[in-house]
């Protein structure tokens, strides 16, 4: 070939403006990604319901998140626990994220049994997975009351069993008094803290019904965080009791008043 | 149209028809862009099949420009190599595109850069990957997920995007490729060779060495057009990877 003396030549050339092409437009600058969740805690948020119908529901959204190198956490296999049963995701999102949410009916009286939550295991993760153990709260006596015009109402309760570990950072009990049919109103109160053994309501606080629906609601919550930090429950239960309350003869009284 | 309008107006000026320079250029320009459908296609080797399809496409608009048969002459880059096949005469030659064989040495020397052999063979390009990193064209304010530098793939590896975002940015930087070969073979190729043809020193280079001189005239582009969003050839990236 004919050009071959003049290669080594041509090829001086262009290296040397190659080169400082690359040096005059510069390189490349290599910046780590501003990613929000990158290395950040676990995450689990859980409403736990249950009633003394029997009824129990179960409500949680688990984000495993990104690890500090920015992958996605694996699930360790150790399932969520709650209201005493095992549970598996119903949905799983392309970010990893779960949401688990159940119901259930059950024969066994679920309001005075120990309120027993574990979240899931997740891998590269060093905090332990948040769990409590919380007390519910139970009827003592009757669900249906008869009352006659005029008599204060006393609804008798007690703790449910249970360590009540970790101590909920909130706790509130609301009493709601309705009419039946709704035409009476509704009467309520609340507190902060445990129910007392006996909820006492005066008769001048009672709507003026023939029938009348009360409901306490029993309302715990935390956010649960154990060292290291890298694995944050949030978790809110809430445990309702239901009486039925007859007022006899209140037709004729209600009427005369 | 682009393919249709460069090589009616070459051949124009150059003493030949506009009209048959545009109709040829145009269906150059249709090859191309059928390559370029390929490219962003996410099944394995479409990158390195529509960057041979649109390569041919544009050197049918280059020859267009000369007055020459469609595909008498396919300028295919392989790397950083470009061949020139001449499929009447029978002959293939090679020359070496200095701007890309730079950015090549790069990606090998710079630490922080790894090269992607699966991607390079599937996308007919050198694929070079950042660990968890993002990338910035110094003097530029833009942190991307992606680069294309003469024909050379930068691509951030990032596995908190996921890799649905990983395939359609890898999408989008074959598209830049094949951008760029367009470029390339269709406008500054020409006009190196056309500059060579007056300067014995450039001949003899011409005849060995190509310069991708694509990156330098989007980025300049680019400098005017400040809105990523804007630049139409984002805009053409951003449709065919979509």
């Amino acid at each position: 070939m004919g050009a071959g003396s003049h290669f080594l030549r041509a090829l001086t050339l262009p290296f040397a403006l190659g080169t400082c092409g690359l040096a005059g437009s510069g390189c490349i600058d290599f910046v780590e990604p501003d990613i929000p969740e990158l290395g950040a805690p676990a995450t689990v948020q859980a409403t736990l319901r249950l009633t003394d119908l029997g009824t129990a529901e179960v409500d949680v959204y688990l984000a495993p998140g990104l690890d500090s190198a920015g992958s996605q956490r694996s699930l360790t296999g150790t399932p969520l626990e709650a209201l005493g049963r095992a549970h598996q995701a119903d949905s799983i999102r392309r970010n990893g994220t779960r949401r688990y949410t159940k119901s259930w009916l059950t024969a066994r009286d679920i309001v005075s049994e120990p309120i027993l939550f574990r979240a899931p295991g997740i891998d590269r993760v060093a905090a332990a997975p948040p769990a409590l153990e919380w007390v519910g709260v139970r009827r003592l006596g009757p669900d249906t009351l008869r009352l006659r015009p005029g008599e204060d109402l006393y609804l008798p309760i007690a703790l449910g069993r249970g360590a009540g570990t970790p101590q909920p950072a909130i706790r509130q009990w609301f009493l709601r008094l309705s009419s039946a049919s709704g035409a009476a109103g509704a009467f309520g109160l609340s507190a902060d803290g445990t129910p007392p053994d006996t909820i006492y309501v005066p008769a001048r606080w009672i709507p003026r019904t023939n029938e009348l629906d009360v409901r306490l609601i029993f309302n715990q919550s935390s956010i649960l965080r154990t060292p290291p930090g890298d694995y944050i429950g949030v978790v809110n239960v809430d445990v309702r009791l239901f009486w039925t309350v007859h007022i006899v003869g209140a037709a004729a009284t209600w009427a005369g008043s | 149209m682009i393919g249709g309008l460069t090589a009616g107006l070459v051949q124009h000026f150059r003493g030949g028809s506009f009209r048959d320079g545009f109709t040829r250029g145009m269906l150059g320009g249709a090859v191309a862009y059928a390559g370029k459908r390929a490219s962003a296609e996410r099944f394995a080797g479409a990158g390195v099949l529509g960057r041979m399809v649109a390569a041919a496409g544009a050197s049918g608009v280059r020859n267009a420009s000369e007055a020459a048969p469609l595909f008498s002459r396919l300028t295919l880059p392989v790397g950083p190599v470009w061949l020139d096949v001449s499929p009447a005469e029978g002959s293939i030659t090679a020359r070496l595109d200095a701007v890309a064989l730079g950015w090549l040495i790069y990606g090998i020397a710079e630490p922080e850069l790894a090269l992607d052999w699966g991607e390079t063979l599937s996308s007919g390009a050198p694929v070079f990957e950042t660990d968890g990193k993002l990338l910035e064209l110094r003097g530029d304010s833009v942190h991307a997920a992606g680069l294309t530098n003469a024909g050379i793939i930068f691509i951030a590896d990032i596995p908190a995007y996921g890799t649905n975002y990983r395939e359609r940015y890898l999408a989008h930087e074959r598209i830049h490729v094949l951008q760029e070969d367009q470029l390339a073979i269709q406008w500054t190729d020409p006009a190196l060779a056309w500059a060579a043809r007056r300067v014995p020193l450039l001949r003899e280079i011409d005849r060995h060495i190509a310069y991708n001189l694509s990156t330098e005239i989007l980025r300049t582009l680019g400098s005017v057009i400040s809105r990523h969003g804007d630049r139409p050839w984002e805009l053409e990236a951003i449709f065919f990877a979509r």
